[in-house]
């Protein structure tokens, strides 16, 4: 059976950066603790002699594309949703972090 | 005077090019369809009035004779989690309430190409999180077949227009049965293909290694047509393969009936969870393929209990990192003026319940102490999934077995119980986990009416067998 406490639900939002209420809180840890008692089972199948792989479905053979520059956004549509005070000259502009 | 409400594609394509209908006139009347009925089914985030400028012109070069693509002038929809350059893409998320698409993806260029002329953005659940449309910032869509019904999700405005019959076809994306399910539960067709095949450029990310493209069509014939067309290697997507499109539409000739085919029946599809009226809809097709020459081969492959699990670490884990792109700083309202308050109050506030909890099953399967447990176990039983389903089709041609294991539920019925709505994939997700194509056709209805759907799976880019036997099954099914 999985614990999940309302310690391990406030831990996890603030890793995921989501500010939850305290009903949030309580809604959530009853779910998860459901769905993870469920998915859980999975832990009993023997993967011994199946090795990790990050991507599935890389195959043998030439993936990227040649290295040339090709023409990408024009700088208006990159700042097509940049709302009142999110652009400066050529770039976001952010709120001073330290 | 043509009855415009009963020409689907095929027809549609052959009258507007004899000039014998113009694009206008048809444009014209599923966009009022789409403003009617279509907001009655709550089906469409924006219905795209200006499209008739776009029929306008399709018109006016076949009147001067020039060249015009293979969908001039058709009528179709595209879900709104799939960018369209200068028009809103919401992704159903209230996050991306006003967002103008800086691009248009792929499929969407192609069709367009093509002529076809997309007369809305479909309703889906936010980010394409769930099976019901019950999940969307924009309210749920209804069944048209029963309005107190879902119409299945997570392309759950696709199928209720389609199903409505607005649009001659519609385009959705599919992580783990979000195009088949919801055909399935519309009575409709609902191709999803390898992975790979389709592009997955300006598809508003889901879930990275899962997320493919596909197409909600009323035949097997109409997906193959479309497929053709939005198939295909793409410079802006690394992980399609540079492989050629095969000529789907034309192939399906050449599998003249179901002889000597062998169909593969896991008998872990018909165990737990499955409905009876679904159980022996499903039964009865497969008799009947049995009948028109197919070999039926019962098959067991007890590792596929284990994708539900499989696809609700995986999906979600890759749903935490690919959601960190919404931080505040680039689109919307700010919110606040500190950079972190700001951040957490723009995901905090805009991002849908379940969103959120997808991003926190995520996070926990990611973080520290439960990654090994987690995410890299069930990255191995994805390989061994894949393996095993790899290792049954040297034996057998397709994997067959019901779409969902119920037929359209009562809204409201397993919106507050997410494990219950996380189920109703459970047919769907290992052809996402294994990256196989695979469709779902409509094999009969249930005693109220409510359509049932047959899945088919095939091996990596077989599209052209899989469609060819779909079309068959069809057939037969149809003429009972």
């Amino acid at each position: 059976m999985v614990k999940i406490d309302d310690k391990l639900v406030k831990k996890i939002a603030d890793l995921a950066k989501l500010d939850l209420s305290k009903e949030e809180v309580r809604i959530y840890k009853e779910q998860m603790a459901s769905v993870l008692e469920y998915i859980d089972k999975i832990k009993n199948v023997d993967v011994q002699n199946t090795e990790y792989i990050s991507h599935l479905f890389d195959y043998e053979g030439e993936r990227l594309r040649e290295d040339k520059s090709e023409a990408s956004l024009e700088d208006k549509n990159v700042f097509l949703n940049a709302t009142e005070g999110r652009k400066k000259d050529d770039f976001f502009a952010i709120s001073k972090v330290l | 005077m043509k009855d415009l409400s009963k020409i689907r594609l095929f027809e549609a394509i052959d009258l507007i090019k004899k000039q014998k209908l113009k694009s206008e006139e048809l444009v014209r009347y599923h966009l009022e369809l789409a403003n009617t009925k279509g907001k009655d089914l709550n089906a469409f985030i924006t219905v795209l009035d200006d499209s008739i400028e776009k029929a306008r012109e399709v018109d006016q070069k076949i009147q001067e004779g020039k060249k015009v693509g293979l969908l001039a002038g058709i009528p179709c929809t595209v879900k709104d989690i799939l960018m369209t350059k200068g028009i809103r893409t919401t992704a159903a998320s209230k996050i991306l309430k006003d967002f103008i698409a800086p691009y248009s993806a792929t499929v969407v260029e192609k069709l367009e190409e093509e002529g076809a002329v997309i007369i809305g953005k479909t309703n889906c659940d936010p980010f394409a999180y769930g099976a019901s449309g019950e999940n969307s910032g924009f309210g749920p869509t209804l069944n048209p077949i029963d309005n107190t019904r879902v119409p299945g999700g997570s392309s759950s405005g696709a199928a209720a227009s389609l199903a409505a019959g607005i649009g001659l076809f519609a385009i959705g994306t599919d992580t783990g049965g979000s195009v088949r399910q919801p055909a399935s539960l519309c009575g409709l067709v609902g191709l999803k293909v390898t992975y790979g095949r389709n592009s997955r450029y300006g598809l508003i990310a889901m879930a990275s290694s899962f997320d493919t493209p596909g197409i909600l069509s009323h035949t097997v014939r109409e997906a193959a047509f479309i497929e053709e067309i939005i198939a295909g290697k793409d410079s802006k997507d690394a992980t399609t393969y540079d492989l050629p499109v095969e000529n789907y539409f034309k192939k399906l000739n050449e599998i003249k009936n179901l002889d000597k085919v062998k169909v593969g029946v896991p008998k872990q599809y018909f165990e737990q969870g499955i409905t009876q009226d679904v159980k022996q809809a499903v039964q009865k097709t497969i008799t009947k393929m049995k009948k028109n020459g197919a070999e039926i081969i019962d098959v067991s492959l007890p590792i596929l209990k284990q994708g539900i699990s499989v696809y609700y670490i995986l999906v979600p884990s890759e749903i935490s990192s690919n959601m960190a792109r919404y931080d505040g700083i680039r689109f919307g309202r700010k919110e606040e003026d500190n950079y972190m308050q700001n951040l957490l109050k723009t995901r905090s506030k805009y991002l849908e319940p379940e969103v959120k909890r997808r991003i926190m099953l995520g996070t926990y399967a990611l973080s520290a102490g439960y990654a090994d447990e987690y995410y890299k176990h069930a990255s191995r039983v994805r390989v061994k999934i894949t393996r095993e389903i790899m290792e049954l089709f040297k034996e057998v041609d397709i994997l067959v077995g019901p779409t969902s294991p119920f037929v359209a539920f009562k809204l409201g019925e397993k919106s507050n119980d997410p494990l219950a709505m996380y189920l109703a994939d459970v047919y769907t997700v290992n052809a996402n986990i294994a990256g196989c194509p695979a469709i779902s056709i409509n094999c009969g209805y249930n005693k109220e009416g409510l359509p049932i759907g047959f899945q088919i799976m095939s091996e990596k880019f077989s599209e052209a067998k899989l469609l060819g036997i779909a079309a068959n099954t069809e057939k037969i099914i149809n003429e009972s």
